[in-house]
C-alpha cells in the first residue's frame, strides 16, 4: 500500500518536473537574451517548486543542485550578479543535470548522482558575487537594512526591545534548525518582534554564520545570553538593549499599528500551500488524461465511424428495397443524424489529442544556442505558429526530422560571422521556424538566410555518387537537381563535422516524412537562403482515401498524395527504357502495375485490356501512375496497424475496415513505386 | 530426449482437426473460435499467412495451418472454422478443417516423444496424448504459428 502511493506520487512528482523544467529551460534561453525581474521571477519560482517536491520525495540530490541554482537565481534577482553566458552556461548545465537525475530517478534508480562539480561551480558564481557585494558596499554583517531599522524604530516606542546577535560554528550543518530553536526560545519567554535576516532568509538558510533577534523581554540579559549559549552549534551570543539610530526618527501616528512579527515557523506549512492554491487557479479548469485512455477513447470512435458507414450503407439498402416504407426514412433521418453526431465526436476526441507544436519547437532554441556556440556562429532562432495545433502521433514523430533539418541549417546554411560579414549580410544568422494549418495540413517552414545550396555540386555529387548520368543532370532543372539532397549518402558539405554532413539524414528525414503521409520540398537560393517545406496531416489516425480495386484486394490510396485519376487506352503506354510511360498533358509520367508491384500471381495477362484505370500520384516532386484494375470511391478510413504477428510487407503500410465489414489494406505508395522500380 | 513429463498437470485441449488428424492446443490460449468469413489477403506477406479478417472492428491476421504444415490446400467448407488464439503479438486467428471436442487430457497419457507424425515437423508438437479411441497431437502453439 505504501509502495502504492509513493509510486502515484513519483508519477505526479515527475511530471511536475518534466513542466517545471521545460519552463526552465525556455526561460533561462529568453533570460540570456533579455534579463527582465519578471522572467527571473518565473524561474526561481519554477526552481523552487522543484526543490519542494524533491525535498518532500526524499530526493536529495535533486533538491540540492535546486537550492544552490536558487542560491544563484537569487543573488540575480537582487541585482548581486549579472546574467552572463556563464552563468547561463551553469543555468543550463543545472537542467541537464536535473533531467538526468529524473530520468535515473523515471527508471526506479533512485536520485545518485555525481553532481559535486556542478554544485562546486554553483557556489564559487554565488561566492564571487557576494564578495564583490560586501567589497562594494563594505557593509558590515550587524549593519541592518533601512527597513528593518525603521520598522524596530516604531516598536521601539511602545518599550525597550532587545537584540540577541548569534554567530553559529563555522561548518553549521542545519542553520535554519538552530535559528528555529533560538525563535522558539524566545517566543518561551518573550514577544519576538523581528529577526535580520528575515523569515524567509532564515528558512532558506540565507545567511553566513550570523543571524539577529529583535524580541521584547523583561528577562535578564545575562539569562538570554545563557539560553542561546545552550543551542547546539551556537558559537556566541550577545543580548544588548537595542537602541534606535539617531538620525531614523519614529513617525508619528506609526506606533498604533502593531503588525504581527514574522515568525518563520508558523509559515512554511501554509505558504507552499498558498502558492500552488493560486497556481491552480491560474491554470483553469483541466483535467490530466493518461494518454492511453485517449489512444482508447480514439479507437472506440474508430471503430463508430467505421459502424456509421456501415449502417448508412445498409440503410441505402433497405430504402431502395422498400421504397415507400414509413419507418425507412425515419431510418434514414436517424442515420443521418448519428452521423453527424460520430463525426462531432471524432471531431472533438480529435481536438482533445491535439498539442500545440510548441511542445516541439521548445526542444529547439536549446540547440541552436548549444550547437551555433560550439561551431562559432551568430544565429538568431525565430519561431513562429507555436500555438499551431497537431495530433500527438504527428507531434512524437516530427521531433527528429525537423531538428536534423534545423542542425543542417545550423551547421552548413548560415555562415560564420566574418564570411557573414564579407557578404554585406548582417553578422548574426537567422533561422526562421513557422508552422500554420493549412485545409487538413500543417505546414512547417524552416528558413535560414545562410548560403544557399550549390546546385552545382549537388549536381556533380549526384553524377558522381551514380544517381544520374552526366547527360540527364545537365537537363535537370536547379529545382529538380536539388532533390538528390534527399538521396541516400549524398551530402554536399566539404567536410564532415561533427555535428551533421557524413550523407545520412536528408534521406532519413524524407522517407520519415513521407511515413508520416507528409511532403517535403526543398527552395534555395545561392547566397540568399535555403527553405525546407514540410506537409504533414494533422493526425495519423484517420485519413481519406481513394479505394482501389487491385487483383481482388481493396487498397485504400492516401488521398494526400493522390493527384488525379485517369482511364487510359493501351494505345497511350508508350516505353522509355523498358519502362513504361505516358505522357500527361506534355509530361512523362511513368507507370507502375500496381498488381505486378505487388507480385500477385497472374497479373500479366491483364496487359492486354484496352484500358486501364490510373490514379496519378505525388512523391515529392515525382508524379508517378499507378495502373489499378478499378476505382471503388473516396472514403475516411481508419487506420489500424498490420499485426505486428504479419511483419513489414512492402506496399503495406497498414489496414482498414471498410462500411461492409470487409478489410481493406492501406497503400504504402513509396513502398510500391520501389518494389515497381525492382520489378 | 528429456524424461520430464510435458504436461505438469491436467490439461483442457480444444481439438481440432488438419484432414485426418486431432490436433490440440492449450484451452488457456484460445480466445473464441468464429466461422469462417471474408480474409482479405496480403499481397507480399509470408505464404502461411491468409490475410486478415475483422473481429469486431478489429483486424487479426490470420495464418493458414495447412500450408505451415505443407498439407495439401483443400476448400474451405461449412465445418471449417477460425481459431482465435492468444500470441505475444497480439490475437491471431488459424484456420482449420474442423473443431470437434473439448477433451481434459491427464500428464500420463501424454508421450514426450513424438513418434513419426506423417507431415508435422517436431518442433511443433508437444507430445502425443492417446485417448481411447483417438492419438491428438499436442501443438506447441507459438512454434506452429511463428513465421
Amino acid at each position: 500500500m505504501a509502495d502504492l502511493d509513493m509510486s502515484q506520487y513519483l508519477d505526479l512528482f515527475l511530471q511536475e518536473a518534466d513542466e517545471q523544467l521545460d519552463i526552465l529551460e525556455q526561460e533561462t534561453l529568453k533570460l540570456e537574451r533579455e534579463p527582465t525581474q519578471e522572467r527571473l521571477q518565473k524561474i526561481f519560482r519554477a526552481a523552487h517548486t522543484l526543490k519542494g517536491s524533491s525535498r518532500a520525495m526524499g530526493f536529495l540530490t535533486f533538491a540540492e543542485v535546486t537550492h544552490e541554482m536558487e542560491n544563484l537565481l537569487d543573488l540575480l534577482r537582487g541585482g548581486q550578479l549579472e546574467v552572463t553566458t556563464e552563468i547561463a552556461d551553469a543555468l543550463l548545465a543545472c537542467l541537464d543535470t536535473l533531467s538526468a537525475i529524473k530520468g535515473r530517478i523515471a527508471d526506479g534508480k533512485g536520485d545518485a548522482f555525481e553532481a559535486s562539480e556542478l554544485l562546486q561551480q554553483l557556489r564559487a558564481l554565488a561566492k564571487g558575487a557576494t564578495a564583490e557585494e560586501a567589497s562594494k558596499s563594505g557593509s558590515s554583517p550587524s549593519e541592518l537594512p533601512a527597513e528593518l531599522v525603521r520598522k524596530l524604530s516604531e516598536k521601539a516606542g511602545q518599550g525597550p526591545i532587545l537584540r540577541a546577535s548569534i554567530r553559529l560554528v563555522p561548518d553549521c550543518v542545519m542553520k535554519f534548525v538552530r535559528a528555529f530553536m533560538a525563535i522558539n526560545a524566545v517566543n518561551e519567554r518573550g514577544t519576538l518582534v523581528a529577526t535580520h535576516p528575515d523569515g524567509e532568509a532564515l528558512e532558506e538558510e540565507k545567511f553566513g554564520d550570523m543571524f539577529q533577534l529583535f524580541f521584547r523581554s523583561d528577562a535578564p540579559l545575562q539569562e538570554w545570553e545563557a539560553k542561546f549559549g545552550a543551542i547546539g552549534e551556537v558559537a556566541e551570543a550577545k543580548v544588548s538593549v537595542w537602541t534606535p539610530p539617531a538620525n531614523v526618527a519614529a513617525p508619528a501616528g506609526a506606533a498604533a499599528k502593531d503588525e504581527p512579527a514574522e515568525v518563520p515557523a508558523s509559515r512554511p506549512a501554509a505558504k507552499p500551500a498558498q502558492a500552488t492554491g493560486a497556481r491552480k487557479a491560474d491554470t483553469g479548469q483541466t483535467v490530466r488524461v493518461d494518454v492511453a485512455r485517449l489512444d482508447e477513447l480514439m479507437n472506440l470512435v474508430g471503430e463508430l465511424v467505421i459502424d456509421r458507414t456501415r449502417v448508412a450503407q445498409i440503410g441505402a439498402v433497405l430504402a431502395s428495397k422498400y421504397d415507400n416504407e414509413e419507418n425507412v426514412e425515419a431510418l434514414a433521418e436517424t442515420v443521418s443524424h448519428i452521423a453527424r453526431i460520430t463525426s462531432d465526436l471524432q471531431d472533438q476526441i480529435m481536438k482533445a489529442r491535439m498539442l500545440p507544436i510548441e511542445t516541439v519547437f521548445n526542444r529547439f532554441p536549446r540547440m541552436v544556442r548549444d550547437l551555433a556556440n560550439k561551431v562559432g556562429k551568430e544565429i538568431r532562432l525565430e519561431l513562429q505558429g507555436g500555438d499551431t495545433e497537431l495530433d500527438r502521433s504527428v507531434i512524437e514523430a516530427i521531433g527528429d526530422p525537423l531538428l536534423h533539418i534545423l542542425r543542417n541549417s545550423v551547421d552548413h546554411g548560415i555562415e560564420p560571422p566574418e564570411e557573414r560579414l564579407r557578404a554585406g549580410k548582417p553578422q548574426t544568422g537567422q533561422i526562421v521556424v513557422s508552422a500554420r494549418h493549412q485545409e487538413n495540413h500543417i505546414v512547417i517552414d524552416i528558413e535560414d538566410d545562410g548560403r544557399g545550396i550549390d546546385v552545382a555540386r549537388v549536381r556533380q555529387k549526384a553524377i558522381e555518387n551514380g544517381l544520374v548520368s552526366a547527360e540527364a543532370a545537365e537537363r535537370l532543372t536547379d529545382k529538380d537537381t536539388l532533390q538528390f539532397i534527399f538521396a541516400s549518402g549524398l551530402s554536399t558539405a566539404q567536410q564532415v563535422s561533427e555535428v551533421s554532413g557524413r550523407g545520412v539524414g536528408m534521406d532519413i528525414v524524407r522517407s520519415n516524412i513521407q511515413k508520416l503521409g507528409g511532403i517535403i520540398d526543398v527552395e534555395s537560393t545561392p547566397g540568399r537562403g535555403t527553405k525546407f517545406s514540410l506537409r504533414l496531416p494533422l493526425t495519423l489516425a484517420i485519413i481519406r482515401g481513394l479505394l482501389v480495386s487491385v487483383g481482388g484486394v481493396v487498397y485504400v490510396i492516401p488521398l494526400g498524395s493522390v493527384v488525379e485519376t485517369l482511364l487510359i487506352h493501351r494505345k497511350e503506354i508508350q516505353t522509355v527504357h523498358a519502362r513504361e510511360v505516358i505522357l500527361i498533358r506534355g509530361v512523362t509520367t511513368p507507370l507502375v502495375r500496381m498488381a505486378e508491384a505487388l507480385g500477385m500471381a497472374g497479373t500479366r495477362d491483364r496487359r492486354q485490356q484496352d484500358e486501364f484505370y490510373v490514379v496519378i500520384v505525388g512523391v515529392a516532386e515525382q508524379r508517378i501512375g499507378l495502373v489499378v484494375d478499378r476505382l471503388i470511391g473516396e472514403q475516411e478510413v481508419v487506420i489500424k496497424s498490420l499485426s505486428g504477428f504479419v511483419g513489414d510487407v512492402p506496399g503495406v503500410s497498414g489496414a482498414t475496415i471498410l462500411g461492409d465489414g470487409n478489410v481493406a489494406l492501406i497503400a504504402d505508395v513509396n513502398g510500391i513505386i520501389s518494389c515497381g522500380r525492382a520489378a | 530426449m528429456s524424461t520430464a513429463p510435458v504436461l505438469s498437470h491436467r490439461e483442457q485441449n480444444v481439438i481440432f482437426r488438419l484432414g485426418d488428424e486431432s490436433y490440440g492446443i492449450d484451452i488457456f490460449r484460445v480466445h473464441e473460435i468464429i466461422r469462417l468469413r471474408e480474409i482479405t489477403p496480403i499481397p507480399g506477406s509470408e505464404p502461411h499467412i491468409r490475410g486478415l479478417v475483422n473481429l469486431r472492428g478489429k483486424t487479426i491476421p490470420v495464418v493458414d495451418l495447412r500450408t505451415k504444415f505443407g498439407l495439401p490446400p483443400v476448400e474451405d467448407s461449412d465445418s471449417t472454422r477460425i481459431i482465435v488464439v492468444e500470441s505475444e503479438k497480439g490475437n491471431v486467428g488459424i484456420v482449420v478443417d474442423a473443431v470437434t471436442e473439448v477433451v481434459t487430457v491427464e500428464p500420463d497419457q501424454v508421450d514426450a516423444t513424438p513418434p513419426l507424425v506423417a507431415n508435422v515437423t517436431a518442433e511443433f508438437v508437444r507430445g502425443i496424448a492417446k485417448q481411447e479411441n483417438q492419438l491428438i497431437t499436442l501443438l506447441n502453439l507459438d512454434q506452429a504459428i511463428a513465421a
